[in-house]
């Protein structure tokens, strides 16, 4: 089953407004990323220096066949793909988080095939959840966060995707970073 | 903070960073002074991003995002499977999507996973066996178990066929389907469970979330039996399952906890058509509690489906046959739905092909009438049975086609399949026949479970019921049976030796105390039955001993079953001829079944017991001559019983215990043989009575032992009290006749040759009143035959009977000359009463003392056989001065006495 009509389709109804769109997008981009991973991973050393943003990438270009000239469209769908790399990993690390917190209900089972410390899933969970507040507070700071280091971008391609200047990137993303930190490290 | 004041800080923030860091909080000092939510905002940020190490954010993105690649390159393996993602969550374990590793073909399945702390090794035991016999079903609506195993961890897995599609409710709305395929699909699902009923599998949790249809529009049922797979049992120590998750399509019967058994599967299945056909569910429990779901069961009928599918194009359609059809699987009383899946589905079909269809208010009994007339004349060839689970007493017909290597194929015993016979048929009269049928099947089938039981208590003392239950067909004395004595004892001494390891592992489970008893009572009445009385006696008093500790908890069927003890010892004690100790058990009977009949005056069973302790202590006190006291307790006892026929007129074995309560009002009344009251009036009319009620179960059921026993026993009753002439000795020949019948059909039954002989001995002295000697001859003749062999068993009454019998045919023989037959018998009239007790060893001497008298003038006579007759005569005096002493002396025995006294004094004359 080819995705790409799928995919192209859904960036146009997120483009115009659909905000479910997002959800259909997860597991379609998902099993391209999958794909892409176990090919990168093969390599030992790759996977310590691993970009998730070079991933994005090549997964749009899988997904989206042809060359988008259309820098919104580019630009958009980069924007998505931050976005939508931010929900895979805070999703997974919610599914795995280990329930070292009573009650234990639901089961982690899959937590003895992964090595995966519960410290690192609660930081990416925090991060998330502080960066939801932040973007009440001020959406643009939490775009670029979100763009700049989920999605990779440039500052330039940010400036361009959030029509702003490459200063004002610049400046945004000090505060941003800053009340990012303090944020999580008054809760902890 | 409000979008200006932040406006405001960021910008001081950024003016602040671009100072060299001492002059930065002066600086903000400066700006802030008056405010200090903003001071101390942009003071946190500046020192916030002093803090920050570049990257900061940058870091735990990169660490997230490395940790997830690496999962989902490596997803987890479960041994050839890679784990993708997680499709749902259950009681003891979660469902991932995974596919396979190794093949070229990729293949979706799906992969339960047990959770961490419920591995122990009891359960992964457990699991592993269910999993083997799960593995064996093969049917096309049954989603495939494929696989199983343990990760490297040691958590067991299944794998199974992954359906990619939605719960067949909402196929049916989706795919747009209409009534007759919506009906369809739904006799496919019945085929399926069926398919897994008659592999003894119980799915447990049938509903529309369980029943997903894949692209390809077939149903298939998913979780077969991984419900109890995956079920907390482990936690609870007796085996009631733990409630289903969704009580809404769950049966009352497990709702309250109790086993499943197929026809809650039935229930279930009913469920889901109702919402097939109405799209709502029959009874919804969301969100009650516990108590308010138990009282919703009893309180809330359920909606007829053409009342709930408002809204349905076809909701008219559904009046009438379906209504009934749906209403009657929903039953909640389990005896009142099918009685399988495959029934449901047929009456489905009815529906759709116009034909009548089943569902009808049906009672028990009516559907009892309805098994027993299927079989009556014996054959129905190649039927097998469906074995329910203990608690759920069910027994059905099905087509067998390859009933002994299906059997062989079943394994599973964790919820034990228990054997019986559906109760209405025991108590029908004329169904001996289909219990033999029933009998021959079960057989091989248990034998085949003893290795399975073994170490389980549980499932032993299950296993032993089985067992129990199989002998009470072979050969139970107080229902009706097939004669098969022997096999009987075996079966329930194999369930002793069951229980007995059963009780060593878990001394006070009442449950398998109480089955140790009626295991044990059973065994002791058939030793009785079969002349073991000795063994009997011990088999009895050892169960009281057990029981003993127990009585004080409280718990019924225990207390019954050690009450039913309690009779079946004091009439063991009686045939030792222990009247003090039958008066003492019997005594005990009648204050436990006083005490349960009074607690629970609908309770027939303790009720009838009850009746049966009156007549038992009648018994004793008649044995110690309280006579008037055992009048008194015997008409109580009558008084009951009838109580008891008057609402249960069809109960064959109601009826026989009231003609014993008549027979024993008689006795006491006026019957010769043993010490009475003097009213033989009364008694004839009791005896005919009793009479009448044996000949109504005689002509009901002609092949049951009992049946003709009694008869034939009733009959030689009467003539003990009729007067002398043609008409007694009509009923004499009748019930001789009858009983002979009776002895055919099992011969080791010593009670009958008791009868017999006597019948015969009485048949002789009428014949001899009215000057038949030839006849009276083979009257006796007959009576020292049946009696002969019989006396090795030392029972008192055949002993005593047997030389009473030797006595008149010695005589007779003397008196016509036949030397060597009389003096023979007078031999064996010796040897079996000089061992005996007092009165026994009197009677014994006298039979040739009486042989040598009436040679003496016959025309055998020989030189010595007056001093052998003197000799033998006055040592039977002796013995008899002897005996007189002894208590129980009675008339008749008198007029034993002064016979030899005479005998013996006409022979002193000359």
């Amino acid at each position: 089953m080819d995705p790409t009509p799928q995919v192209t389709q859904l960036l146009r109804d997120l483009r115009l407004g659909d905000a479910q769109a997002v959800e259909a997008l997860i597991p379609i981009v998902y099993g391209e990323l999958r794909k892409l991973a176990a090919h990168y991973l093969r390599d030992e050393r790759a996977a310590l220096t691993l970009q998730p943003t070079a991933l994005v990438n090549e997964a749009y270009i899988r997904l989206v066949a042809q060359d988008m000239p259309d820098w919104e469209g580019r630009s958009h769908f980069f924007g998505v793909a931050a976005h939508l790399m931010r929900q895979i990993l805070v999703d997974h690390a919610r599914r795995h988080r280990s329930q070292k917190r009573g009650g234990g209900v639901a089961a982690v089972t899959l937590e003895e095939a992964i090595a995966f410390a519960p410290s690192k899933s609660d930081d990416i969970i925090a991060l998330d959840e502080a960066l939801t507040r932040l973007a009440a507070e001020d959406e643009r700071k939490a775009r670029v966060i979100e763009l700049r280091f989920f999605g990779g971008m440039t500052a330039d391609e940010a400036a361009k995707a959030l029509n702003i200047s490459v200063a004002t990137v610049g400046r945004e993303q000090r505060l941003a970073e800053a009340w990012l930190h303090r944020e999580l490290t008054r809760s902890a | 903070m409000n979008p200006q004041q932040w406006e405001v800080a960021g910008q001081l923030f950024e003016q602040a960073l671009a100072l060299p860091g001492g002059e930065r909080t002066a600086f903000v000092d400066r700006q802030c002074a008056g405010d200090e939510e903003l001071r101390s905002e942009v003071s946190s940020l500046l020192a916030s991003h002093r803090a920050v190490a570049g990257g900061f954010v940058q870091e735990r993105i990169q660490r997230a995002a490395t940790a997830f690649f690496e999962a989902t390159a490596h997803p987890p393996r479960v041994g050839p499977y890679r784990l993708m993602r997680e499709l749902g969550r259950g009681g003891m374990g979660t469902v991932f999507l995974a596919e396979r590793d190794d093949d070229q073909y990729r293949a979706n399945v799906a992969i339960k996973l047990v959770r961490p702390g419920m591995d122990t090794e009891f359960i992964l035991a457990r699991f592993r066996r269910e999993r083997q016999t799960l593995a064996r079903l093969q049917h096309p609506n049954i989603s495939r178990l494929l696989d199983g195993g343990t990760t490297d961890r040691g958590l067991p897995y299944i794998v199974m066929e992954y359906i990619d599609g939605p719960a067949v409710t909402v196929h049916a709305d989706e795919a747009g389907l209409g009534l007759p395929a919506r009906l369809a699909l739904f006799r496919d699902l019945c085929s399926a469970v069926d398919y897994a009923h008659r592999h003894f599998i119980i799915h447990r949790d049938l509903k529309p979330g369980n029943i997903l249809v894949g692209s390809d529009g077939v149903p298939k049922l998913l979780d077969f039996g991984i419900c109890k797979l995956l079920q907390s049992e482990a936690v609870s120590a007796d085996d009631t399952v733990a409630a289903p998750m969704t009580p809404n399509y769950a049966s009352p019967e497990q709702i309250r906890g109790e086993p499943a058994t197929p026809l809650s599967d039935v229930y279930s299945l009913g469920s889901v058509l109702y919402e097939l056909v109405t799209g709502v569910c029959p009874r919804r429990f969301d969100g009650l509690t516990p108590v308010a779901v138990e009282q919703a069961l009893t309180t809330r009928a359920v909606q007829p489906p053409s009342a709930a599918a408002a809204g349905k194009k076809w909701a008219r359609q559904l009046a009438g046959d379906l209504d009934n059809v749906v209403l009657r699987a929903l039953e909640t009383d389990p005896a009142r739905r099918y009685e399988s899946a495959a029934q449901f589905a047929d009456d489905v079909r009815r529906y759709l092909e116009h034909e009548p269809v089943q569902a009808r208010p049906q009672t028990r009994r009516y559907r009892a009438r309805k098994f027993v007339e299927r079989h009556r004349g014996g054959v129905a060839a190649g039927a097998a049975i469906l074995l329910a689970l203990a608690g759920g007493l069910v027994a059905s017909l099905y087509q067998a086609r390859v009933a002994e290597s299906r059997l062989q194929q079943v394994r599973s015993l964790a919820d034990a399949l228990v054997f019986d016979v559906h109760d209405a048929v025991r108590d029908l009269p004329g169904s001996t026949r289909a219990r033999a049928l029933i009998v021959k099947t079960g057989v091989s089938y248990l034998n085949s479970l003893i290795g399975t039981a073994q170490g389980d208590p549980r499932a032993e003392t299950r296993l032993a019921t089985a067992y129990r239950k199989l002998g009470d067909a072979q050969g139970d004395v107080h229902a009706s049976n097939l004669g098969a004595t022997s096999d009987a004892a075996t079966s329930y001494q194999q369930a002793g030796a069951l229980l007995d390891d059963a009780l060593r592992r878990a001394p006070s489970d009442l449950e398998a105390v109480t089955e140790r008893l009626t295991v044990s009572d059973r065994l002791g009445a058939l030793q009785g039955y079969t002349g073991k009385v000795r063994d009997a006696v011990n088999t009895f008093q050892s169960a009281i001993r057990t029981a003993m500790p127990f009585e004080s908890s409280g718990n019924v069927p225990l207390r019954m079953a050690l009450g039913s003890i309690y009779i079946n010892a004091s009439e063991a004690y009686r045939d030792v001829e222990d009247y003090k100790g039958a008066l003492h058990d019997s005594r005990e009977a009648l204050r436990i079944f006083g005490e349960l009949a009074k607690a629970r005056p609908d309770d027939t069973e303790a009720r009838s017991s009850l009746a049966t302790s009156y007549a038992n202590v009648g018994m004793a006190e008649i044995g110690l001559l309280q006579l008037s006291d055992a009048l008194t307790h015997f008409r109580s006892g009558v008084a009951e019983m009838e109580r008891l026929a008057a609402t249960d007129r069809q109960n064959a074995s109601l009826k026989r215990s009231l003609m014993m309560a008549y027979g024993h009002i008689a006795d006491v009344l006026g019957n010769p043989g043993v010490g009475n009251l003097g009213d033989r009036a009364a008694a004839l009319q009791a005896f005919q009575r009793a009479a009448g009620l044996a000949k109504e179960l005689y002509e009901a059921d002609r092949a049951n032992q009992r049946a003709v026993a009694d008869y034939g026993i009733a009959l030689s009753r009467v003539e003990t009290v009729m007067d002398d002439g043609p008409d007694k000795v009509k009923v004499q020949r009748e019930s001789m006749a009858i009983l002979g019948e009776a002895v055919a059909i099992d011969a080791s039954n010593l009670q009958l040759k008791v009868y017999e002989t006597l019948v015969a001995q009485h048949l002789g002295d009428s014949l001899m009143k009215t000057g038949d000697r030839g006849s009276a001859r083979d009257a006796y003749a007959r009576s020292v035959q049946v009696a002969g062999p019989a006396v090795s068993s030392g029972q008192a009454p055949i002993v005593i009977l047997f030389i009473q019998s030797a006595q008149r045919l010695a005589r007779l023989d003397g008196v016509t000359g036949r030397r060597s037959e009389a003096l023979d018998l007078g031999k064996r009239a010796v040897q079996a009463g000089e061992s005996g007790p007092t009165r026994t060893r009197a009677r014994a001497y006298a039979v040739p003392g009486f042989a040598y008298a009436a040679l003496e003038e016959s025309a055998a006579r020989q030189p010595g056989d007056h001093e052998q007759a003197l000799s033998w005569l006055r040592k039977s005096l002796d013995a008899w001065r002897a005996g007189k002493a002894e208590p129980g002396f009675a008339a008749a025995h008198q007029r034993e006495m002064d016979q030899v006294a005479e005998a013996l004094a006409r022979l002193e004359r000359r």
